[in-house]
């Protein structure tokens, strides 16, 4: 009787969790947190400034910038934190289960419907935690978005006559580099005089230079200066970080779609739970009746 | 000692514009004197042949390394003063002695060119009364 009572309180739990991760699994679709879980995610915040400073700094250290202001910042380390119980709710999960494929009977059930109600406080938590994510992702691309204004504001505040300088300067040296070789030849092989001290010390200065821009070309550390790639210019650099950070969110939200999955599994788990608990209660199926014919002696005397 | 090591390469970042080539202050000003003297002794007639071709050879390699000094100073990079963008708005007529050997002209001969006067330019023009 006792076991049979205790069975219908951990049902009526049971469907108490089906309709949670029901609930859940509806809700995790459109990015929604519980009350407790909002209210942490409201209140831990990154809230980054694009500085003058910042748009000036080099591209290798411009990320390493924004990673080091956010790793200070409260979102941070409320995402530290979140993990931290993630990592713990995971080592239950693990525990639980393994109790589970041990235990038998009554203590069984008590632990399955104990292992539910954790998978539902996980799953919990990786929402909160992907609200957290998804907060510091879509205020990172605000950043990188203002930071690409700003400096495609800032080439674009040169005039006209400025780019077309800059453009016949480049090309000035070009021409220069593709004629100097036979410029010289011309102009002093036929001389008794040879070339002017000025040539001699700048092409003695550029040997000098070009043998230690090999030297840096080759040196183990410059490829770890060099995070940009293939970005060679901070524009270009700042849309690389801005695609990856939208690649991010992109792969957050199909993680969220996963989640909401998971929490379907729950629910249908607790469902299955509560139809076995249910089977296993004595159904009487013997409805009484009364029997009138017996009852006819009573009347006819 | 630890700090000092992190310092040094913040101090070898501090050093990098110290060493940033210095700007040299006019080149463009000392490459356009030097022209400038030059297509006066090549227009000069009070000059003979001879002095003329002296005057005009040593304009000449004195003005090979000022035009190389002009297109490598980059601190002209940019600079959008109206002597600099004059400059090089015309490769051919600023950087003369450059652009005539890549020719394989004289420089003379380039600087009329350079100003449409040919020979044929020549022959045709008449003398008029203004």
């Amino acid at each position: 009787m006792r076991h049979s009572n205790q069975l219908k309180s951990v049902g009526g739990t049971l469907r108490g969790v089906f309709i949670a991760g029901l609930l859940a699994a509806t809700a995790l679709g459109g990015f929604a947190a519980s009350p407790a879980h909002a209210a942490v995610s409201n209140d831990a915040a990154w809230r980054p400034t694009v500085t003058e400073r910042l748009v000036k700094l080099p591209s290798s250290s411009l990320k390493k910038a924004l990673d080091k202001d956010f790793s200070r910042s409260p979102l941070a380390e409320a995402l530290r934190d979140a993990e931290a119980e993630i990592t713990l709710k995971v080592q239950t999960l693990k525990d639980l289960q393994h109790a589970i494929d041990q235990a038998d009977g009554e203590i069984k059930v008590e632990l399955k419907h104990q292992f539910l109600a954790e998978k539902k406080e996980y799953l919990m938590l990786i929402q909160g935690q992907h609200k957290m994510r998804g907060k510091h992702l879509k205020t990172r691309i605000r950043v990188y978005q203002r930071l690409l204004g700003k400096l495609e504001r800032a080439s674009a505040a040169k005039t006209p006559g400025h780019a077309t300088l800059v453009q016949r300067q480049a090309e000035a040296r070009v021409r220069l580099a593709r004629t100097s070789e036979r410029i010289d030849t011309d102009l002093f092989a036929t001389s008794v005089t040879s070339n002017s001290k000025y040539a001699r010390e700048y092409g003695k200065n550029m040997a000098a230079i070009n043998a230690l821009m090999a030297r840096i070309e080759i040196h183990p550390m410059k490829g770890k200066l060099d995070i940009a790639g293939d970005a060679k210019d901070k524009p270009g650099f700042v849309r690389r970080l801005l695609v990856d950070a939208e690649a991010d969110l992109q792969i957050l939200q199909q993680e969220n779609e996963i989640v909401g999955l998971m929490a379907k599994v729950v629910a249908l788990d607790a469902l299955g739970l509560s139809e076995e608990i249910a089977e296993e209660q004595p159904i009487d199926d013997d409805l009484p009746s009364a029997d009138v014919a017996a009852a006819v002696d009573l009347f006819i005397n | 000692m630890k700090s000092k090591l992190k310092l040094v390469p913040v101090l070898a970042l501090l050093a990098v514009p110290a060493l940033a080539p210095i700007a040299v202050a006019g080149s463009v000003e000392n490459m356009e004197r030097e022209r400038s003297i030059m297509l006066q002794a090549m227009f000069d007639p009070n000059m003979s042949q001879q002095e003329r071709h002296k005057k005009v050879d040593t304009s000449k390699r004195r003005l090979v390394d000022l035009e190389r000094i002009v297109l490598r100073d980059k601190s002209l990079n940019g600079r959008n003063t109206p002597a600099i963008k004059r400059a090089f708005a015309n490769y051919d007529l600023t950087f003369l002695v450059h652009s005539a050997t890549e020719k394989s002209l004289t420089v003379t001969d380039h600087w009329f060119e350079q100003l449409n006067l040919t020979s044929k330019s020549l022959m045709v023009s008449t003398r008029r009364r203004r």
